[in-house]
């Protein structure tokens, strides 16, 4: 089996001009990404455990939609597959909240994707390479590249176009977008006397 | 030309009438009156006079005519307590506050103001909320309030007036929201109020806050209610708080959400389903005032101060210049200036007393 040598951009300039070439704009999937934080901390602690992750899918679909459609990018919407394409240049993005965005081992997703994702993000690029993947991988042929928008708890966030293997995880990325390091908002484990970090919020001041 | 109104202005910032000015300067009150009526045209040497006892330079009476604030909508939290003295100086202090920040404007980009309208129907409780999620704080403590404000573009400056009947005020003016706060009580009761001031900016855009003939207690009650909820959102509080709560939980627990012990089990105890009963809460609160917590706050957090006033003042001193230099290129004396940051800059040497009319001195914190 040829192995895949999978590409990672964590330069700023190399990674803008790779986002350039798939009609995205870093600040608008930064932005999308911010939705779905946003989504995140308005989860209850009295809300069931999962709502947290739910709410940070939702509006991390809601997000990138709201910030990319227009021009080429249209909704897309497929076998309960929600999020963006480009007809044009046969792209996809798709949103996942992962463990760990931007670290040195590939994301994995916080949950399951399903069956239509398998199909949806396993195109044919790989037979088309003369690249043959494992059994374990379903293939279906198709037109389009499929790129996962990837957020971590901490606002970490990667574009990346990953292998969803057989039974609903990612197998690895072909490709790795840096978008932007998370910054310490670790999920605290708040004890009553525990106060919260505010490291999130930033003041600008510039001259004119 | 001679501003009446600037003239107004000064002889409230210093509490004096005018009467007590004519006697200062050595005119006639008539003079004054007149003065401020803008019946008659002030000669220099009358301005020089007045400018000496005032404390005021001689080129601030020549400015443009100030942006006027009414005691009708500007939010005062105690006005039956409050002099007429206490309540012009505080006016005046606002009008002071919007030029200070209208120069800021015009040498810095400052972040935007980012307080929506809601709907004036939302009770106090919905309207914090809203204002929660709005801003994508969830459900979390506020770990620094003043930094909140300043961040979404809410104009926030100081008060040093002595007094505990002007605790802070808050208006609109010209689509943007100010706020200002005294740093008289704890720090604990000074974010409470700058929460209520919040409350205020919110709530009561639209309407007379503090109107001589307006129902001020309402306005106040959901001002409060708003900073309640704002601070100790009901749904942490219930899924942090066990069932048996003591005052030694509630002062452990009031650092989580950096209030008074007194704001918290008053919060506790409010709610459509209390957690405490009257009978407990009445016993905690006996407990607490025994320990100080009524009239202080033991075991206090850190007073919250100003970024956004820290960066500026880093700014200006990258290029050698102070509030000095600011107060000159704003006609006003340097006290005036450190005046409205008073309380709300890091101040390493608050720990001394103060003696007299001695200020803390400001300085530039990394």
């Amino acid at each position: 089996m040829e192995s895949i040598s999978p590409v990672t951009i964590k330069d700023l300039h190399e990674g803008d001009a790779h986002l350039d070439a798939l009609q995205l704009d870093r600040d608008r999937l930064i932005a999308a990404g911010h939705h779905a934080m946003a989504g995140r901390a308005s989860a209850s602690p009295l809300h069931p455990s999962n709502t947290a992750g739910f709410l940070s899918y939702a509006d991390g679909v809601k997000g990138l939609r709201a910030e990319n459609i227009g021009d080429d990018w249209q909704l897309f919407r497929s076998e309960g597959v929600e999020g963006i394409c480009n007809e044009e240049l046969k792209l996809r993005v798709l949103f996942a909240n992962v463990f760990e965005a931007c670290g040195e081992d590939d994301p994995q997703a916080r949950s399951r994707k399903g069956a239509g994702s398998e199909r949806v993000a396993c195109g044919d690029m790989f037979e088309a390479v003369g690249v043959e993947l494992p059994l374990s991988v379903i293939k279906f042929s198709g037109d389009y590249k499929t790129y996962y928008l990837m957020v971590d708890q901490h606002g970490a966030m990667e574009l990346s176009l990953p292998i969803v293997k057989a039974g609903g995880n990612f197998l690895r990325c072909v490709e790795r977008i840096f978008l932007i390091g998370g910054n310490d908002l670790d999920e605290i484990d708040f004890g009553v006397d525990e106060p919260a970090d505010d490291s999130d919020l930033d003041i600008i001041v510039t001259r004119k | 030309m001679f501003s009446s109104k600037r003239l107004s202005l000064a002889r409230k910032r210093r509490r004096l009438t005018a009467k007590g000015l004519a006697e200062m300067a050595g005119v006639s009150p008539v003079t004054i009156t007149r003065l401020e009526n803008g019946q008659n045209e002030a000669d220099p040497a009358t301005v020089e006079k007045l400018a000496d006892v005032l404390k005021y330079p001689t080129s601030f009476f020549f400015k443009e005519e100030p942006a006027p604030l009414t005691k009708e909508i500007v939010s005062f939290r105690s006005l039956k307590s409050m002099s007429a003295k206490e309540r012009d100086a505080a006016l005046s202090a606002g009008e002071l506050g919007v030029e200070v920040y209208s120069w800021l404007d015009d040498h810095f980009n400052l972040p935007a103001l980012n307080l929506p309208s809601f709907d004036p129907e939302l009770t106090p409780e919905a309207a914090a909320d809203a204002l929660r999620q709005h801003w994508g704080l969830g459900y979390d403590p506020i770990s620094n309030l003043l930094k909140l404000l300043e961040s979404k573009g809410i104009r926030v400056l100081g008060l040093e007036e002595n007094t505990a009947n002007v605790d802070a005020f808050s208006f609109w003016q010209d689509d943007t929201a100010y706020t200002f706060l005294n740093s008289y009580k704890s720090a604990e009761r000074s974010i409470f109020d700058a929460a209520h001031e919040l409350g205020h900016l919110v709530l009561h855009k639209h309407g007379e806050t503090s109107g001589a003939n307006g129902d001020t207690r309402s306005v106040e009650l959901e001002a409060n209610r708003f900073a309640a909820a704002f601070l100790m959102p009901e749904e942490d509080i219930r899924a942090r708080m066990p069932r048996l709560i003591t005052a030694d939980l509630i002062i452990k627990a009031k650092k989580r959400w950096r209030v008074s012990a007194m704001a918290l089990a008053y919060r506790l105890s409010h709610f459509d389903r209390p957690m405490l009963t009257e009978w407990q809460y009445r016993s905690i609160c006996i407990e607490l005032g025994k320990r100080g917590y009524r009239s202080g706050e033991p075991d206090g957090i850190i007073r919250e101060s100003s970024v956004l006033w820290g960066k500026i003042l880093a700014e200006l001193w990258s290029d050698r210049k102070n509030l000095q230099n600011l107060a000159d290129d704003l006609f006003l004396p340097v006290g005036e200036v450190e005046m409205l940051l008073s309380g709300i800059l890091p101040r390493a040497e608050q720990s001394g007393a103060r003696n007299g009319n001695e200020r803390p001195a400001l300085r530039i914190v990394e």
